[in-house]
């Protein structure tokens, strides 16, 4: 018997060596496009045939090509008759048009003639691909790429031709697949994600966006983050803007770290400060204060979801206490996350158990835990391994049998059974840490992932949450989306990340040491005003980001320069509205300027710019009922007899922590001249109006 | 003179195939050894099977499964074949995938062609006869049923389901048609008596995946016709589709491909993706027997007249399970 079935082999063999569906046929698919979401691989499939997206599974793939409808799309005795090849080649009507080129073609058929197997004779390992990080010298150079695939085997071989490069922005950069070769069309750092089966690799194609090399290394260094930036500018040729001015940053400073304007007083104090060391000082005077705890329990409440239950507002304001107490006691981040993953007890008593009722079960809870935790989307994973990172479906359904047995009443408690179907299997999922390992039936399996989440080797917690660190403080992610951590949306300057992280941990997690640092950095002191060279720098840092206050910050800096409270609910009158335990408090303003739901989490929401928030802005209450009320502070101003150019540099404190220069002080002052009292109120409100809807006010700059 | 050396080796290596001696079992030969059978149909009047495959249509022995005849076909696949009820016509369908679906038509036994039309835009993938053996319908992947008389005259069109109609069959006492598919419903079509744009009278849908066989109880007693239904969502149900009820359920630990109604009408026999034939008992929907049957998938089953089987399945598989004691 093995006698003959040798022969039979070395017959077959001659036909040429036999070729593995895993590895050969599957990424033939990916590269044309079939089991692309728009193609074959979304959801419910295409043209009734549905293949794996991306080829994630190629167990049912094989199966969809092979077998369903009893091998309709294969033909073994004439390959060349086979649907899989007839339609892609467009030999018969196909909506997916000519997609499969000669050497994909031949190869499937040739894999059809050799009787179509899936023998699996060979496993990925790993992919290596060039160039990983190239800075080309200038727009419209190109540069091979490379890809090479190691197989358990122990082969490995070129796979560039069957690889997938796509690049992250279009326009900027194109790729000829049939060369492996990649052109830049505009200066930048742009990236090109290599696939290969399930595994991708980022390349890094840079090109400088001016043409002048400049020197940075005679810039002042702060720490460690001043020299990842300025290694980058350097590269990218992008010079630096100025330091911004002490008003400028110490208005800045307060936005980032109490969420509030600095009053006339504390801005005044800080101009007319001689100290070198001011900023320092400034930075941990705030970080100390009752005002950061109060504004970054607001940014935790968004993050962490803190709402109200239905009919039980107990619960969030517990929550929320909670956060506010481990904010004011500087409590590390990773035992705030421990504690948030394995509190149980009764939710108006243990705070942190309000962390289980934010999720309605286990597979909300695995995305929230993810998201916030881990800085990944993992929702993908349910209905198929996720496209564009490393998540099977086996990850997803196991982290949420992590959570399977909570029991999310008013008391949070582990009940004795509880189960996830792992849509895949249709079978209990198995607790197991994501893209790590299983966890036994005799390990909790909600301490272990809590232990494994938090461990310092942990390649996500930390980087994580530094990256949104970052973004509160600069604008922008290092990473953006910041809760899209992944290969496939690489950082701006992923050793600057790094090394962010191992600072965190390095210092215990401490909250106020990593805002400290960024801080302290140049880098976050510089203006936002761009230079000719930096303009279309939008992500490296050469000048500040401008960005929208966030709808209760800028909420409550109205009410600070104007003196007229807004009422929420049944809340006390002078409750700041960062302050707010429950996001349904009544509130049009924060409707319409699109305060975050807290349903899900939030990263620090900028004030809408959409047209009925701009319209609210312009000409509704917002802003006009606070300028004429008589309540207020103009209106006090006006009562007082002081002189117009008091009254003007009074409010330009108030709004902008700065005096007005002389033109607009001149400005003003020559509208006001000469006019009977009545006419002056209302140039006053309309000098009011005009400051609390200019983009200076509205903005972090 | 490859192919010739292959074909010569396969035959030597079936030759010591693990099935010979067991249970009648034989492995096929020649070029059906790539192909997956996925047609077979018992004479109930001669020891005589019609096995249809991608390799082509070919007439075996039973029990020992001897080539008897190869019959002439242009059909590029084979999904189905049936006799009639008088014994005196075979026909076979399938056609090209994505291109048209073809009817050849035999005289049987004789097994000369007849005729061949492609009426379909897909291939057919089920074939049923009248019980008077005056017409046959076919369910096609192009979404519509088709009725012929027996010289392959078309009668009519059903249209109605929204993808792939994967198996059809008639009511005993002409009660009208059932068909199923893709679409996951069963569909119950008064073609008798009613024209075909108005005929559809009722439609099940219990399944959630992809139906893959329908077939009438016969020789059985039933005031109300019962019928079976097989499902990529691995159950087995029965129904009595004239009121519309389905009366129980089954679920298999393997997906059912294709199925049949022992004689007596009492079980099914049911061939499976893990290449095993599972017994059903119709009353109770319980699982009497499993037995394994081929190394692979089992993709067609079909019963002679003293409950023996004939099922086929991947690499040309095709094995005959003697009746049970």
């Amino acid at each position: 018997m093995g006698f003959f079935a040798a022969l039979l082999a070395i017959a077959i063999a001659l036909d040429g060596p036999e070729i593995d569906f895993d590895t050969e046929i599957i990424p033939i698919l990916t590269r044309s496009g079939c089991n692309s979401g728009a193609c074959h691989g979304a959801a419910a499939g295409r043209g009734g045939f549905q293949l794996s997206l991306l080829g994630g599974d190629a167990a049912a793939d094989y199966a969809a090509i092979v077998r369903q409808y009893e091998g309709r799309r294969i033909h073994p005795i004439q390959p060349e008759k086979s649907l899989v090849l007839r339609k892609p080649t467009m030999e018969l009507d196909h909506e997916g048009g000519d997609a499969l080129d000669t050497d994909g073609a031949k190869r499937i058929a040739n894999w059809i003639r050799q009787g179509a197997k899936r023998t699996k004779l060979r496993q990925l390992i790993s992919i290596d691909a060039e160039p990983r990080d190239v800075l080309l010298p200038s727009i419209n150079a190109e540069s091979a790429l490379k890809v090479v695939a190691h197989f358990d085997d122990g082969t490995k071989s070129d796979v560039s031709r069957w690889t997938v490069f796509s690049p992250s922005d279009p326009f900027a950069t194109s790729v000829d697949s049939s060369r492996s070769v990649a052109t830049v069309h505009r200066g930048g750092q742009h990236t090109i994600i290599a696939r290969y089966l399930d595994r991708v690799i980022p390349l890094r194609i840079s090109v400088p966006m001016t043409d002048e090399a400049i020197d940075l290394s005679s810039e002042p260094s702060g720490n460690f983050i001043d020299e990842h930036v300025n290694s980058t500018l350097q590269r990218l040729r992008l010079p630096v803007s100025a330091q911004a001015d002490d008003s400028t940053w110490v208005r800045r400073l307060h936005l980032d770290l109490v969420g509030r304007l600095p009053n006339r007083q504390e801005a005044e104090t800080f101009l007319l400060d001689s100290a070198t060391n001011k900023r320092e000082v400034l930075i941990d005077r705030l970080l100390q204060s009752e005002a950061f705890v109060d504004y970054w329990t607001y940014r935790f409440s968004m993050l962490l979801r803190v709402f109200p239950q239905p009919n039980d507002k107990v619960g969030a304001i517990t929550y929320h206490q909670w956060i506010q107490q481990q904010l004011r006691d500087d409590t590390p981040i990773d035992a705030l996350a421990r504690t948030l993953l394995l509190a149980v007890g009764d939710t108006h008593q243990v705070g942190a158990a309000n962390f289980s009722r934010a999720s309605s079960d286990a597979r909300s809870h695995a995305e929230f835990v993810s998201q916030v935790f881990m800085g990944t989307k993992l929702q993908c994973a349910n209905c198929h391994n996720h496209p564009l990172d490393r998540w099977t479906q086996d990850d997803y359904h196991g982290l949420a049998a992590v959570f399977a047995r909570i029991d999310r009443g008013q008391i949070v408690k582990i009940a004795d059974r509880g189960d996830v179907t792992n849509v895949r299997t249709g079978e209990p999922a198995i607790p197991r840490i994501p893209g790590t390992q299983y966890l036994g039936k005799d390990v909790d399996a909600r301490q272990a992932f809590a232990d494994w989440l938090v461990s310092p080797d942990n390649p996500y917690f930390a980087r994580a949450f530094v990256n949104r660190l970052w973004r509160g403080m600069f604008g922008r992610g290092l990473i953006e989306p910041a809760d899209d951590i992944r290969d496939t949306n690489p950082a701006t300057h992923p050793e600057l990340l790094d090394r962010l992280a191992q600072d965190f941990v390095e210092h215990k997690y401490s909250l106020r040491h990593a805002l400290r640092k960024m801080a302290t950095s140049q880098t976050y002191g510089r203006s936002s005003l761009p230079n000719a060279k930096n303009r279309a720098d939008d992500r490296f840092y050469s000048h500040a980001l401008q960005r929208p206050l966030e709808p209760e910050v800028y909420v409550d800096a109205l009410v600070d320069v104007t003196g007229v409270f807004d009422r929420y609910g049944d809340e006390e009158l002078g409750k700041r509205a960062i302050q707010l335990v429950d996001p349904t408090t009544p509130s049009e303003s924060l409707d319409l300027l699109g305060r975050c739901s807290r349903r899900t989490s939030c990263e620090g929401v900028a004030a809408s710019s959409a047209l009925p928030a701009k319209l609210h802005q312009l000409n509704g209450e917002l802003i006009n009922r606070k300028v004429i009320s008589s309540e207020g502070v103009l209106e006090n101003w006006i009562q007082s007899n002081a002189k117009d150019a008091e009254i003007v540099e009074d409010f330009y404190w108030r709004a902008l922590s700065r005096k007005p220069s002389n033109t607009e002080r001149d400005y003003w002052i020559r509208q006001l001249s000469e006019l009977n009292n009545g006419e002056k109120k209302q140039v006053f409100e309309d000098f009011l109006w005009s400051l609390l809807n200019c983009s200076e006010f509205a903005s972090n700059h | 003179m490859m192919k010739f050396v292959v074909v010569l080796l396969a035959c030597v290596a079936s030759f010591y195939s693990p099935w010979q001696g067991i249970c009648h079992a034989q492995t096929t030969t020649g070029a059906e050894s790539k192909a997956p059978i996925t047609a077979v149909v018992v004479d109930k009047e001669r020891p005589v099977a019609v096995v249809g495959s991608q390799s082509g249509l070919v007439v075996r022995s039973l029990p020992n499964l001897k080539l008897i005849q190869e019959l002439p076909t242009t059909l590029l696949s084979i999904h189905d074949v049936a006799i009639s009820p008088n014994g005196k016509r075979l026909v076979a369908v399938g056609g090209a995938p994505g291109e048209s679906g073809s009817i050849e038509l035999y005289d049987w036994p004789s097994g000369k062609q007849i005729k061949r039309v492609s009426p379909h835009h897909d291939v057919i993938y089920s074939v049923a006869w009248s019980h008077d053996s005056t017409s046959f319908a076919t369910a096609s992947a192009d979404k519509s049923v088709q009725i012929f008389d027996s010289d392959c005259q078309n009668l009519g069109s059903l249209q109605g389901h929204s993808r792939a109609v994967m198996a059809v069959d008639y009511l005993p006492n002409d009660l009208g048609l059932l068909s199923a598919g893709v679409d996951t419903s069963i569909r119950y079509w008064d073609w008798i008596n009613v024209e075909p744009s108005k005929s559809l009278k009722r439609t099940l849908i219990n399944h959630t995946k992809d139906i893959y066989a329908i077939e009438a109880r016969r020789n059985s007693e039933d005031t109300i016709p019962v019928i079976a239904s097989i499902s990529q969502d691995a159950t087995v149900r029965f129904w009595q589709p004239t009121i519309g009820r389905m009366i129980r359920f089954v679920r298999l630990e393997s997906v059912p491909l294709d199925f049949c109604w022992l004689c007596d009408g009492s079980q099914l026999a049911v061939a499976c993706q893990d290449g095993r034939v599972r017994y059903i008992a119709a009353d109770t929907a319980q699982r009497v027997q499993t037995i394994e049957a081929l190394d692979g998938i089992a993709y067609s089953i079909a019963p002679d007249s003293k409950d023996g089987l004939l099922v086929g399945g991947t690499d040309g598989h095709l094995r005959y399970l003697s009746p049970r004691e």
